[in-house]
């Protein structure tokens, strides 16, 4: 890997830190104008048991929320500080935006992306639904907060601070069970590179953190290892695989519709790192395990898309202007950062599977609507497609000859 | 290519396929025409505030009042009807079912063309730029004709690719004036998007930010970045100050007393029947005279007043007084509605709907599914099982009554909730009983017994028993209850003794700013009707003449918004806010003409505002070009 040095990095904070904050600001535009959520008075469905955790304690929370106690509890100091339950959560995901901008680019400057482009990633983060816009209209989650730790739990694992790295994971999977990608990438690399003692051990602690929060907050009713083989079942519905496949794609707006057109590149560049392959595989399988919120798992594929853009941007020899343009472009289409959300709006935008996949069948207009977005996505990628000048893998032949 | 060319520099291939574009968005138009003559709950509003726009064109006045629904409300001031946005302006010669598809169709050409020139202006090839404007025309030929209440959606989106266009080619000139299509564009969207400005900012922001970054430009060259924004946002603000100043002065006078909640669609996602021919003939038969609420929504809401060209209580859209909406829900009963929202007040068989307050609101006629209380409302017609009825009780659109007491706000709607105005309009609390009748009583029957018993419904509380307000108290009144044939029991009634257990409940003591204005609180003879001239106007005017018996006021069934004013015998006078939402003109004894109009100065002194910023911009725009043309520019 071409990952800079440590002195390289912190010289640069300030300067990211600026981006972070730039990004933050785009989020609160997207908190302005998208609306809030009005199930649950605010709160949302999931939100109300973050709730009753953080104001309330563990014992009061739902069986699923209680299984991710930390960010909640975290909530309580600005609740402490005066804040009522909203905005003690909004307060704490401004926080999470910008450790998880501020890590996105710091992961984008260790493998060498010039500051334009870490500019171009942040704003489009900050544009797209599942690092941004969700947490706008539904604040009380912690997925952002989550998301945020693992990035930088995945930044220290690959600029080799395992400790750090270590602490991460522990805090990640005391926040939530994906947590357990970093302390499996750490393991993974430790591995590879040969350095069982003393890097593996860094992640010990956040084995042992993830099992006792299982054990001690698990109850009937979290999803069990049956209910996910059941969810596989979910495979053989079509409309499964579409949404899949678009998710996929748009996940992270143009960033990830770039790079899915680029898979044989993509594939080298995880054979290269095969820590970050095992990471992918893992989201994807959980993905595929879990239910109906396809994007809500594949955003934790973040760290491992933006080690590939950063890659991708300075290697490959691309009209830069039209790119990025292209890339706003796709990520402005497929995300409308600063529509006004509701509740419909929520389930026929972001989570349409809810209406496709249920007892009575969508209206016409809801399929027709998915129709042309589908349309409207082939589109776009036969326009990327067609904006390369150069194979990459033609200018890597060249460049290496 | 750079952007310095890529508009000017259209070729016939770009003219072939932008005309090819235009094609394929008009394709739709047609299947659109007929859905505009059903359209649904939300794309009625728009239409609605159209058929306004053109009515008040058509009577040579700006459409300043909207009289059909919530008891009128502004319009002009309200940004969303798009009153003056230029584009709509072009095509009010179109019929309306035309109208709406085709300047969708326009709207998404406009898309799709300035996603083109946008590609096109950051190099990208000609394939590439057409298949960006058709991802774009694609999903924006989807928006759904049911959503068309949203112009921020629907048209100011259209503006955002070409804001991007001229943005990149306003940043490569290296002068403090923004580019003159940029102005225009983004005056243009601010008005298309009822001058919501996110998307216009963020457009705007993005592409110099764009510009800034990826963008070669000269490192010594950068101030203009930063100006050029600043001096648009200005120009933008003053070309559309005609809009932006009513529209300021609106909110800014009813200091956030609106909402902007809206009934929800039903049902969703399809197109709804206008209202059978027959009854909405028999509805325009009633335009110039009361108002009309409809409790039987399948049928017709205050969304088809509008076009019927009658006015209502109900509506949906845009912005009304909040204070209105509680009103609204005051008569509706005891029922506590923490949202003011409005929607239809229900008047089912002896339903409790307060009549002493929906006389207040003017209402005189009502379209029901079932037949109201006949002791209230008389059959005028029935078309399809829906009748049409009108009140007993009289509901003049305005009448002279003895002038207000100033009352805390709390104390205003306690007063207004536990008491009942009586035939004289003074409040008499409400001495609640509760009234027992027979398994299986006829609704006629029970409404002819409270029509004789005095009994006003005040709740359902179980099958048979009911909460009344008890009208008339007197021991004469309150024997023939219990004696009555048809009352099985009754509870606040001494039965025996033939006496009421109990007197009205003592009001509670308010301690509070006498905000408000409450009629009826001291005592006053019966109400003066007056003689109405002219009302239901697009200028907000409405003429009365009274003649008064002593001093006191107008009492106007019309919302109260403070910029519509009120002259006595052609002298401006100061109108007060009564009972929550309703205009009082105040008058000494004797015969008056009472004129309410919508003050104008707020859009003068806008327009003023635009065609100032319009002649400096063009003088600073002619001096900018012949500077730089005598630098050697082009």
């Amino acid at each position: 890997m071409n990952a800079r040095s440590d002195s390289t990095v912190g010289s640069r904070l300030f300067a990211h830190a600026g981006l972070a904050a730039a990004g933050v600001l785009i989020f609160q535009m997207a908190v302005m104008t998208s609306g809030r959520i009005v199930a649950g008075d605010g709160l949302g469905w999931d939100g109300r048991g973050y709730a009753r955790l953080m104001a309330e304690g563990l014992d009061h929370a739902s069986e699923i929320t209680r299984t991710r106690p930390l960010l909640p509890v975290l909530t309580r100091v600005p609740h402490a500080l005066g804040l009522d339950v909203i905005p003690s959560f909004q307060v704490m995901n401004v926080l999470y935006a910008f450790t998880l901008y501020l890590f996105s680019v710091l992961i984008l400057d260790a493998y060498g992306a010039r500051m334009r482009v870490k500019a171009l990633v942040v704003a489009n983060l900050a544009l797209c639904v599942a690092t941004s816009k969700m947490f706008a209209y539904y604040p009380v989650q912690i997925d952002l907060g989550v998301l945020a730790l693992v990035t930088a739990g995945v930044y220290f694992v690959m600029t080799d601070r395992h400790a750090l790295a270590g602490v991460a994971g522990m805090l990640a999977m005391a926040s939530r069970e994906f947590g357990i990608v970093v302390v499996l990438c750490g393991l993974h690399r430790s591995f590879r590179r040969g350095r069982l003692w003393p890097d593996s051990a860094w992640y010990l602690p956040g084995v042992a953190v993830g099992l006792w929060v299982r054990w001690y907050t698990y109850s009937e009713g979290v999803l069990s290892a049956n209910d996910a083989l059941g969810n596989i079942a979910l495979w053989r519905h079509p409309a499964f695989l579409g949404a899949f496949a678009y998710f996929t794609v748009t996940v992270f707006g143009g960033i990830s519709a770039l790079l899915v057109l680029q898979p044989r590149w993509c594939g080298r560049r995880l054979r290269e790192q095969p820590e970050l392959a095992s990471y992918l595989l893992l989201i994807v399988a959980l993905t595929a395990l879990g239910n109906l919120d396809v994007w809500r798992y594949l955003v934790f594929a973040l760290p491992v898309t933006l080690i590939l853009f950063a890659q991708y941007s300075e290697r490959v020899p691309l009209p830069e202007t039209l790119i990025a343009a292209a890339v706003t472009f796709v990520t402005v289409i497929t995300q409308r950062p600063f529509q006004r959300m509701d509740q419909d709006l929520y389930f026929q935008d972001w989570f349409p599977l809810y209406g496709i996949i249920s007892d009575t069948p969508p209206p016409w207009q809801f399929l027709a609507l998915w129709g042309v977005r589908l349309t409207t996505l082939s589109l776009l990628l036969i326009a990327l497609l067609l904006i390369r000048p150069l194979r990459p893998r033609l200018h890597e032949q060249a460049s290496s000859s | 290519m750079t952007s310095t060319s890529a508009i000017r520099t259209i070729t016939a291939r770009d003219v072939v396929l932008l005309t090819v574009l235009l094609l394929v968005v008009l394709i739709p138009v047609r299947y659109e025409t007929e859905r505009a003559a059903a359209p649904g709950a939300f794309a009625r509003i728009a239409m609605n505030w159209e058929i306004v726009n053109r009515a008040a064109w058509t009577e040579g006045t700006l459409p300043l009042w909207n009289p059909y629904q919530f008891g009128g409300r502004p319009h002009l001031a309200n940004a969303e009807t798009l009153s003056l946005y230029p584009p709509h302006m072009l095509l009010r010669f179109l019929p309306l079912t035309l109208f709406f598809p085709l300047s969708l169709a326009l709207h998404t050409w406009l898309a799709g063309a300035g996603t083109y020139f946008a590609a096109r202006a950051l190099g990208a090839r000609r394939s590439v730029s057409a298949l960006a404007s058709g991802a774009v025309i694609g999903g924006r030929l989807f928006v759904p004709f049911e959503v068309r209440d949203s112009p921020l959606d629907v048209y100011g989106l259209a503006w955002l690719p070409l804001i991007a266009v001229f943005s990149l080619r306003s940043a490569e000139l290296t002068r403090w004036l923004p580019h003159p299509g940029l102005v225009v564009v983004v005056a243009l969207s601010v008005l298309a998007s009822a001058l919501k400005p996110t998307y216009v900012l963020a457009t705007v922001a993005g592409s110099y930010l764009f510009a800034a970054i990826w963008q070669p430009n000269r490192a010594e060259h950068r101030r203009h970045l930063l100006v050029q924004p600043i001096v648009l946002a200005a120009l933008a603000v003053g070309l559309t100050a005609a809009q932006i100043v009513p529209t300021a002065r609106f909110r800014m006078t009813t200091g956030g007393d609106l909402s902007a909640d809206v009934p929800s669609p039903t049902p969703v996602g399809t197109g709804r029947t206008p209202p059978h021919p027959a009854l909405a003939a028999a509805l325009r038969s009633l335009a110039g005279g009361g108002r009309v609420l409809s409790t039987c929504d399948r049928a017709i809401d205050g969304g088809d007043f509008v076009a019927l060209g009658i006015p209502g209580v109900g509506g949906s859209g845009g912005v009304f007084r909040a204070d209105y909406a509680r009103f609204s829900h005051l008569v509706r009963g005891p029922t506590e509605r923490p949202r003011p929202t409005f929607e239809g007040i229900p008047e089912a068989a002896s339903g409790p709907i307060r009549m002493d307050l929906l006389a207040l609101l003017g209402v005189e006629y009502l379209v029901a599914c079932d037949p109201p209380n006949g002791q209230r409302w008389s059959l005028i017609s029935a078309h399809n099982g829906i009748g049409i009825y009108r009140s007993l009780v009289p509901a003049p659109r305005a009448f002279w009554t003895c002038a207000p007491q100033p009352v805390g706000r709390n104390e205003l709607e306690y007063r207004l909730r536990h008491s009942s105005y009586d035939a004289n309009l003074a409040l008499q609390p409400h001495l609640i009983i509760n009234v027992r009748w027979p398994f299986g009583i006829a609704d006629a029957d029970r409404a002819r017994a409270e029509s004789e018993l005095r009994l006003a419904p005040h709740r359902d509380i179980a099958d048979r028993t009911w909460e009344y307000n008890l009208v008339d108290r007197s021991p004469a009144n309150v024997a023939a209850i219990v004696d009555h044939p048809l009352v099985e029991d009754t509870q606040g009634i001494d039965r025996p003794n033939r006496m009421l257990r109990h007197s009205p409940a003592a009001m509670p003591a308010f301690v509070e700013p006498k905000s408000e204005q409450l009629l009826g609180a001291g005592g006053c003879g019966p109400p003066v009707p007056v003689t109405v001239h002219d009302q239901d106007r697009f200028d907000g005017g409405m003429i009365v003449e009274v003649t008064a018996p002593q001093d006191g006021i107008v009492f106007f069934s019309e919302t109260y918004y403070r910029d519509r004013r009120g002259w006595v015998d052609g002298r401006r006078i100061g109108r007060l806010k009564v009972n929550l939402a309703f205009t009082g003109v105040p008058v000494s004894a004797g015969q008056h003409r009472i004129e309410l109009r919508v003050d104008m100065r707020s859009f003068w002194l806008g327009a003023g505002v635009s065609v100032l910023t319009l002649v400096i911009w063009l003088i600073a725009e002619r001096r900018s070009r012949t500077a730089l043309q005598s630098a050697g520019w082009r």
